[in-house]
């Protein structure tokens, strides 16, 4: 398994993305668009919190390999879209390398959270931190990392994500139209989940919030991390 | 320009006297000069919207639901509950009871488990329309995410799916027909059941402006 989630790992990082985007044009082209493309805004929202609907994404701090090989695959028609489709296509590689890079860059807000059912969340969280072993799912923090925050390079985060996004990609995977997964790995584990299952891990991991890394450490209670949010520099002198 | 001569033709009827929202309170609540029916009942006490037929009034523009109260009371918006209603109301009452519903900001909850294929229809119509089919954008005049565009294009995110999926279908029908220069009847003339179902769907599910936490 480890041996599987290296090779996926290698697999997935192109060298064609050198995390040199630049943010600043990203954040032109992402906020103003140009003659035929669309502002990325207009749907994505502000800073790419989306507007709290689900329809779409949040781009919000999301991975930057992994929003610029979503655009390739848009473009490619690996992951088939009638809207994105033609936007990515439009774009250059330069283009979709910056606006990345931008998206990547950036923070926002959250919108308020939809009442949650209770015993939904906790079959979710449960999938999520677990899987399900009698159907041979593995859990989703096993590659989207801790509490389904991302991992570098290309598996993105899914807590905070939307859930009518999440579980209609957990559809479109099943149903193999959506194909732009390292070795269709998401395929094969959308293949071997239920409507609930999809719609609980769902529900749940859009109710989850990425930790507050500047607050660690700053609690007055409890054990003080060495990390206080000073500049990584200040430490370079202590041993 | 055309259009827009004509909403600033509108908006330059508007009103000179700044609205008295506690008049427009009493109106609300059914105890107004006319003694009114209260609009609380249907409507809500904060706005919000008592059942999905009855649309959400909390923060919308004033002069939009002013100028809806106008409409209902001369015919040109037809309806057989909001006509009575608005030709017992004077004009003063109508400006209080508009700047009373603007001035509030009523808690908003999502419908649980939206169809995540038809948000996104919806969405994508709303933000950036189809230039194939001759639609344009909700965005356009509505602004981003449909989230208004004060005086007179009322805000569209967090509105009742129901009561949306309704307007369109009488926009389309042209039995309402009381917006300027009849741009929506030819929009939703554009529109088939399955865009009208999908845009109600996916406005219903967009927040409304101004509440991330």
């Amino acid at each position: 398994m480890r041996l599987t989630l290296a090779l996926l790992c290698l697999l997935a990082a192109s060298p064609a993305y050198a995390e040199q985007g630049d943010r600043m044009r990203g954040a032109a082209l992402a906020d103003q668009g140009r003659n035929g493309v669309p502002a990325c805004r207009s749907c994505h929202g502000d800073k790419g919190i989306g507007d709290g609907s689900g329809a779409f994404p949040r781009l919000t701090g999301q991975l930057g390999f992994y929003l610029y090989k979503q655009l390739k695959d848009f473009a490619a028609g690996t992951r088939p879209s009638p809207v994105m489709s033609p936007i990515a296509a439009a774009l250059s590689d330069r283009e979709m390398q910056d606006v990345a890079a931008y998206y990547s860059s950036v923070q926002g807000p959250f919108f308020p959270l939809p009442i949650l059912d209770a015993k939904l969340a906790q079959r979710g969280g449960m999938i999520s931190a677990a899987g399900i072993p009698e159907r041979n799912v593995p859990a989703c923090i096993a590659c989207h990392g801790p509490a389904a925050s991302g991992m570098q390079p290309s598996f993105p985060y899914l807590a905070g994500q939307y859930a009518p996004y999440l579980e209609y990609q957990l559809d479109q995977f099943r149903l193999n139209r959506r194909q732009n997964s390292p070795l269709n790995v998401m395929n094969d584990i959308a293949a071997r989940m239920t409507e609930d299952d999809m719609r609980a891990v769902s529900e749940y991991l859009a109710a989850v919030r990425p930790p507050d890394l500047s607050r660690i450490g700053a609690s007055s209670t409890g054990p003080a991390s060495p990390y206080t949010g000073a500049p990584l520099a200040t430490y370079q002198g202590t041993r | 320009m055309l259009l827009l001569g004509a909403v600033l033709g509108i908006a330059g009827a508007a009103n000179a006297r700044a609205p008295d929202l506690a008049q427009g309170r009493a109106v609300a609540l059914g105890g107004g000069p006319s003694d009114q029916q209260a609009c609380a009942a249907c409507h809500g006490a904060n706005g919000e919207g008592t059942m999905p037929i009855y649309p959400r009034l909390a923060g919308q523009a004033a002069f939009y639901l002013y100028k809806q109260l106008l409409d209902f009371r001369s015919g040109e918006r037809e309806s057989a509950v909001m006509g009575p209603i608005a030709q017992r109301l004077s004009p003063r009452e109508m400006e209080d009871v508009a700047g009373f519903y603007a001035a509030l900001n009523a808690p908003y909850t999502p419908a649980p488990n939206p169809d995540g294929a038809q948000l996104q229809q919806g969405g994508t119509l709303a933000a950036v329309g189809s230039s194939g089919r001759n639609i344009q954008p909700c965005a356009n005049c509505h602004g981003q995410a449909g989230s208004g565009m004060p005086p007179s294009f009322p805000y569209l995110a967090g509105q009742s799916g129901v009561y949306l999926a309704g307007q369109l279908a009488a926009f389309r029908q042209g039995s309402r027909r009381n917006d300027p220069l009849n741009v929506m009847g030819r929009i939703a003339g554009q529109l088939n059941e399955s865009d009208i179902t999908a845009l109600a769907a996916y406005f219903a599910h967009v927040y409304p402006p101004g509440r991330t936490e």
